[in-house]
């Protein structure tokens, strides 16, 4: 069993179809992707009761979701190494252990009042599950579709976007289904954890590593490409000295911060802003609109970079962007007051910012070559989790000053939108500085790209 | 130079698509049906 999971156990013979990896990645992180739905378990556990009487406040279950990010953020960053030596298919199996158990500990805890044990179930050993099946897939894609790796990470990542897509209907149904038992959160997750683990392992037994040396058939590199794409592979560690490792954190940082401004007000911004015209019923459907754009903008947006390149994609991301974000409080209801035109812009800005998500692994192949790449990638994901605390917290603090200073509402909205406007400049700025690595940086002094096939 | 090689059969391709297609459509008309608040 153990040599089964051994990166010299998943080699693929000769003959076997590539596209059956991208099922095995996509089961993996249409699984994970349940993390950005737990917000339907908030109320629920609201109306939790210990024997004592007690009753948790908001904050504290609050931070089971937090801690499951962080944690997400971390272990991609520490054992994004250990992946690349394990293989893909021990670091899915480790990845599905962690993100089933976590919810069969979370669920002890919902079930004896512990929210130490949640914390440690779904936010621990979830995240690390979450962390490691985040980026399990990643550096086995790129080496399955040399010829198009924005295509194939980009088919993965978006299922991390459809995750929530699952989890929510699937959560909700069943703690309807568990109303009558004594503790309908617990069982709901532990029939989440098991549910998940079975998925999550189609993906373990699927997924395969290319043979040494293997290319697709009648494909040939480019004998002229761009200068960005490098020929040379690069090491985590070296990877991370490197100004352009810095310079692709800033950009996913500022493109995330400037997209969760967005995902994370939604429902009361559309609200506010056309105040009497949309209703909270309204602004959920916005809601459950905005996560088709972001699903949707993961493949759209990678697959095109394969054609038009990653730096000129960031580029139409951060101009586009920045327009978008001038422009998006114009459509309110004391300007244009138009409600299609508010949720087409923040619709394509949002595909943009999950297409931010999906090219930065095709990013880094082209700059870092696909040796490390998984590694490198776990630790670029700490731009997301930096972006996860100050984009809310740029939203939260502007609004709360308006709130607390008695100002209209409506009238911070512009200040938050022009600040995502101003990340985008950022953005623009780090990518415009993107330059192909230097000699210094590389593993060894030359290497084809891809060894000729046997 | 023939290879004898064990091609994967289509319907296992086919097969592992639909195993990841069923709830990531399920799941997507969840969502439109959501979506579709809006127009109310």
């Amino acid at each position: 069993m153990l040599s089964f999971l051994d990166r010299e156990g998943s080699v693929a013979h000769p003959g076997f179809s590539r596209w059956l990896v991208p099922p095995a990645a996509l089961s993996i992180h249409l699984a994970i992707g349940q993390v950005y739905s737990f917000s339907i378990f908030k109320n629920p556990l609201l109306a939790l009761k210990g024997a004592d009487g007690a009753v948790w406040s908001l904050k504290e279950v609050g931070y089971i979701f937090s801690i499951a990010i962080a944690v997400l953020g971390l272990s991609a960053a520490l054992f994004g190494r250990w992946l690349e030596t394990a293989g893909p298919r021990k670091a899915m199996f480790v990845a599905a252990t962690c993100f089933g158990s976590g919810f069969l500990v979370a669920a002890a805890g919902a079930a004896t009042h512990s929210l130490a044990l949640i914390y440690l179930g779904y936010g621990v050993i979830g995240g690390i599950g979450l962390g490691l099946g985040y980026i399990s897939p990643v550096s086995t894609l790129i080496k399955w579709f040399p010829d198009r790796p924005g295509l194939a990470t980009g088919l993965a990542i978006m299922g991390f976007g459809g995750g929530a897509m699952i989890g929510s209907p699937l959560g909700t149904r069943l703690m309807v289904f568990y109303r009558a038992s004594a503790h309908p959160i617990a069982a709901t997750w532990v029939t989440m954890g098991l549910l998940y683990f079975v998925f999550m392992m189609f993906g373990v037994f699927t997924i395969r590593v290319p043979a040494e040396g293997w290319k697709p058939e009648g494909w040939v590199p480019k004998a002229k490409q761009s200068a960005l794409i490098s020929t040379h592979k690069v090491d985590v560690n070296a990877a991370t000295r490197s100004p352009q490792f810095w310079l692709l954190w800033v950009i996913l940082c500022m493109n995330v911060t400037a997209g969760i401004g967005i995902l994370e007000q939604a429902s009361p911004m559309i609200q506010d802003l056309f105040r009497g015209r949309v209703s909270a019923t309204a602004a959920a459907g916005f809601v459950g609109l905005l996560s088709l754009f972001n699903m949707g903008g993961r493949f759209i947006w990678a697959s095109m970079s394969d054609f038009i390149g990653r730096k000129t994609t960031y580029f139409v991301f951060f101009v586009v962007g920045m327009l978008l974000y001038l422009a998006l409080p114009f459509t309110e209801i004391t300007h244009l007051n138009s409600v299609p035109l508010f949720v087409l812009t923040a619709g394509v800005l949002i595909s943009m910012y999950g297409g931010g998500f999906a090219t930065i692994p095709a990013y880094l192949k082209d700059l870092f070559g696909g040796y490390h790449v998984s590694a490198i990638h776990g630790r670029l994901l700490t731009a997301w989790s930096t972006a996860g605390i100050v984009g809310p917290l740029i939203v939260n603090g502007i609004l709360d000053h308006y709130v607390a200073n008695h100002l209209p509402k409506q009238q911070a909205y512009p200040v938050i939108l022009h600040i995502m406007a101003a990340l985008m400049v950022v953005g623009f700025i780090a990518n415009l500085l993107v330059r192909p690595v230097a000699k210094k940086y590389w593993l060894e002094t030359a290497r084809p790209q891809v060894q000729a096939a046997d | 130079m023939v290879t004898n090689e064990n091609k994967t059969s289509p319907f296992l391709i086919l097969a592992a698509w639909v195993v990841v297609s069923i709830p990531a459509a399920w799941g997507v008309y969840y969502t439109l049906l959501n979506a579709l608040k809006l127009l109310q």
